[in-house]
């Protein structure tokens, strides 16, 4: 007896292992939608039965998603009888984008894919061709791709991947930051020198060199300087644009390997010299730098503007009953000595992110369809802004005219806008193929940049920094992921996040060029030169094919 | 056995079996060619392992599931190491990859990093051979030592909690009490010894002290429960031996435990050296950043990297199979040298 029931327990273990294997995806099947055929107010016509698909987005927390998307979805279920399952993991994409290969277990729709990854989809066959489904039933997307359309096809004039987040809006990205109060004593400047900064930072620093708390303050701290952003960003201050420098004949030679790189990697080393930066820069990540931020431990930011926004008085007037309305920062440029134009915030206007339909498509048509209505200027507004006509949303049907909701505008112009309560309505969770360019009507897709001539902090931030936003479509080169190329390029960023890091925080500019010089040499050994060759070629022929 | 005689050999096996039955001996004169002699050496041996078998076949049965979840789990997979040998791209059937022989594994050789990675590795593993690998043995000997039952208890169990932890909280614990801002670093300003923080770990010199100590500081409860059972094990007769010669608790622990659990320190000791390329992951992942990453940079962090995260799965099975194949030579390297000094080994 006890033998049978041994050997019952092991065929319940074995059963139970090879279960867990199992796959459990069903499909469903629904009853025809009650306004089928009709087009409903955003234009969309209803289908008969729920057009379902799923898609996925990249890392995002899933919990955040679900509750985020839950109005959205029940909206698009009722009003547009789609159904979109969204996916997503809190692991790096690329890593599962590749398991997802591996295993032979993708979604049906994918976005966040850059321009190579699209490629080794497509050549596994796992992306589907859009060129026919687009010319039957995608006329919009034609339309608003208009001439740009040839710069998404591949070599046989095939589309396989349609742009997020493209087109262009002049709205800048990086700056320096200086508190309100000291932008109005030095006058209000729409850009000051690099030299000016540290002069000011390091001012600022000796009149309160501990904050209420009695913590030490430092002029300047890095945020995720780790992942070597911030090189691109000074670089601009340098006159280069997006960590190159191109000369006469569009040769493109990388920051490293110019004198503009010794010059802003001793600039950050002159902040550690003279004990003004934090010696947590390269270590912080934004929680970290927004909780020495918000405590006014630093005074200083070169990088996104929304940082010191997020990390500043969105914490204080929260935090700080006796906050006042200048108690925020200003956004301004940032030029090193005897440099014409800096250039801080580079743009593509194709957008560096793909969305494809894989094979696993059930109805490509279909979804071609939703995308199709996605691209036009409502569809753009659904799922930019979120649900209309509910009380927490951004924009509504007013007697037939679709137009902001007065409360919520006035509280984005004041800084008193609810982001949380905002995202309830959707806002922005299905961006698949996101237009970021303006629209017809003026509006954009990022909601809250569409009073920026209202809100008169928001006024400040773009009218000092729009001569630092530039076209950088052309260069925005991607090495594919199968060649040798992209581990190397891979291996050299992370050289230089290392060695910088090291001579940044040297203890005299001597040491700090002895090590920049070091690791340039390190660098080009480990085959920078060959990117730099590469994307010079790749500029070149965008130069010549794209105009 | 080489001195044996044939009909000596023959006889043994006979007498391993218990083949009465069999009658393989041959007579006086008579001559015996070679390749009967083999086959009848194959019966013997197969129905050597036939009789094993049936004599322990409730054992074997017993072990199904784990023999199944074994060949499943670490055998099936080893497939994927033509990996290694070919330019594989997730996704695409194996069999249809270009094969490139050992070109990932030049590549690996010739990379920037490829020395950096294997110094920290060995130096890594190193220091957790010599600092980690004695620090449970000690922790055994000492709670052994307490006579106070409750407080040894407690000591136990509070020894064993860090295991439980994971690494994401061991590093936040390392940075509260490391960082710039740490405990330790107030301390020693306050009480004079340095003027302005250390970097602990913003300076890759300190980080394979830092890792040392926290891979000690988790480890060090949970491992030396192995110890504590084999310091159990020891005869108590050697013990009132030992106090009837004079020993005292020093002499004791020299002469009598030490001797006695000395079969698990070196088994405990062969696995440790054969696993000396494991320099770990998530600690260097969680406590590493990017000033020290010269110094924490291991192979299995660098294949993770390198490999999974671009996707580029066959540089990542090359570095992988690497490590291995050194870890193999390690494990019947320290095998041998334990079988001839110690007379003790894992087979």
């Amino acid at each position: 007896m006890k033998k049978y029931f041994s050997l019952f327990l092991v065929g319940l273990l074995f059963i139970s292992i090879v279960a867990g294997c199992n796959n459990n995806e069903t499909a469903s099947s629904g009853e025809p939608h009650p306004n089928a055929g009709k087009e409903n107010e955003f234009g969309w016509t209803v289908p008969k039965y729920t057009l379902e698909f799923s898609y996925y987005a990249g890392q995002l927390n899933p919990k955040d998603v679900e509750k985020n998307t839950k109005l959205l979805n029940e909206f698009l279920l009722e009003q547009f009888n789609v159904k979109i399952n969204k996916k997503v993991t809190e692991t790096d994409p690329k890593e599962r984008l590749n398991l997802m290969l591996a295993s032979n277990d993708y979604p049906e729709v994918i976005t966040g894919l850059s321009p190579a990854e699209v490629e080794k989809w497509k050549n596994q066959k796992r992306a589907i061709d859009l060129t026919e489904y687009i010319d039957k039933y995608a006329p919009t997307i034609k339309e608003k791709l208009g001439d740009t359309y040839k710069r998404y096809l591949d070599k046989n004039g095939k589309l396989y991947g349609l742009p997020n987040y493209w087109g262009y809006l002049p709205i800048p990205d990086y700056s320096a930051n200086i508190p309100y109060a000291k932008w109005v004593e030095i006058g209000k400047p729409k850009t000051i020198s690099t030299e000016e900064y540290f002069d000011l930072l390091k001012e600022m620093q000796a009149k309160t060199p501990v904050n209420q708390n009695g913590q030490k303050t430092y002029a300047l701290s890095g945020e995720n300087w780790k992942t070597g952003y911030i090189y691109k960003v000074l670089a601009g201050a340098w006159g280069l644009k997006d960590g190159f420098k191109e000369d006469e004949n569009g040769n493109l030679t990388h920051w490293i390997n110019t004198p503009e790189g010794i010059e802003l990697t001793k600039y950050l080393n002159k902040f550690q010299v003279e004990g003004l930066l934090d010696p947590n820069s390269f270590i912080n990540d934004f929680d970290q730098w927004k909780e020495m931020f918000s405590n006014k431990r630093v005074f200083g930011s070169i990088g996104p503007w929304w940082h010191s926004w997020n990390a500043g008085h969105e914490v204080w007037q929260k935090t700080d009953k006796n906050w006042k309305p200048d108690d925020h920062y200003v956004q301004i440029g940032l030029k090193a000595p005897g440099v014409d134009q800096a250039y801080l915030s580079p743009k593509n206007t194709i957008g560096s992110s793909r969305t494809i339909i894989t094979d696993k498509a059930k109805d490509p048509e279909k979804i071609i369809k939703f995308l199709d209505f996605a691209f036009s200027d409502m569809g753009n507004k659904l799922l930019g802004w979120g649900v209309p006509n509910e009380e927490i949303s951004i924009w509504g049907n007013k007697s037939g005219e679709w137009t902001w909701v007065e409360e919520r505008k006035n509280e984005l112009i004041n800084g008193k806008y609810d982001y949380d309560k905002g995202f309830l309505t959707g806002q922005g969770e299905y961006a698949i193929v996101a237009y970021q360019g303006m629209m017809e009507d003026e509006t954009n897709w990022w909601y809250d940049q569409n009073f920026n001539n209202e809100a008169e902090w928001k006024r400040d931030l773009n009218e000092n920094l729009k001569d630092t936003i530039f076209d950088n479509t052309l260069k925005a080169i991607s090495v594919p992921l199968n060649d040798p190329l992209a581990v190397k390029e891979e291996q050299i960023n992370t050289l230089i996040n290392t060695g910088i890091s090291k001579a940044v925080q040297a203890n005299s500019p001597e040491m700090a060029e002895k090590i920049f010089i070091d690791l340039r040499e390190k660098v080009n050994k480990a085959g920078l030169n060959e990117i730099e060759e590469y994307k010079t070629k790749v500029y070149k022929e965008r130069l010549k094919n794209w105009k | 056995m080489a001195s044996l005689s044939l009909k000596q050999k023959l006889r043994l096996i006979k007498s391993d079996t218990g083949g009465d039955s069999m009658n393989i001996m041959p007579e006086k004169g008579e001559v015996v060619p070679k390749s009967n002699i083999s086959s009848e050496k194959k019966m013997a041996g197969v129905k050597r392992i036939k009789n094993t078998f049936l004599r322990e076949k409730q054992l074997w049965l017993i072990c199904i599931p784990i023999i199944l979840w074994v060949l499943l789990f670490a055998y099936y997979p080893m497939y994927g190491l033509i990996m290694a040998f070919i330019d594989y791209e997730p996704g695409r059937a194996i069999l249809d990859s270009d094969w490139v022989g050992f070109k990932h594994f030049i590549e690996f050789f010739q990379s920037p990093d490829f020395w950096m990675v294997l110094r920290n590795t060995l130096v890594i593993s190193g220091l957790g051979i010599v600092f980690g690998f004695p620090a449970p043995i000690l922790l055994a000997l000492l709670l052994h030592e307490l006579k106070y039952t409750r407080f040894k208890k407690f000591v136990q169990t509070v020894s064993y909690l860090p295991h439980f932890m994971s690494w994401v909280v061991v590093a936040s614990i390392v940075f509260v009490t490391l960082g710039n801002e740490g405990v330790f670093n107030q301390f020693l300003m306050s009480i004079g010894i340095i003027d302005r923080p250390v970097s602990f770990l913003g300076e890759g010199k300190y980080f394979w002290g830092v890792i040392t100590g926290a891979d000690i500081w988790k480890g060090i409860g949970w491992s030396s429960i192995i110890y504590l059972s084999a310091i159990a094990g020891v005869d108590s007769q050697l013990y009132e031996a030992g106090k009837m010669d004079g020993l005292g608790r020093f002499g004791l622990i020299w002469h009598v435990i030490i001797p006695g659990i000395r079969p698990t320190i070196v088994i405990l000791m062969i696995l440790g050296i054969s696993g000396i390329l494991n320099a770990g992951f998530e600690q260097q992942l969680l406590i590493g950043n990017v000033q020290t990453r010269e110094y924490w940079e291991v192979f299995d962090t660098y294949s993770y990297r390198y490999g999974i995260q671009l996707g580029n799965y066959s540089y990542a099975t090359a570095v992988g199979l690497f490590k291995s194949i050194i870890g193999l030579i390690l494990l019947v390297g320290a095998n041998k040298f334990c079988k001839k000094f110690f007379d003790t080994s894992v087979y």
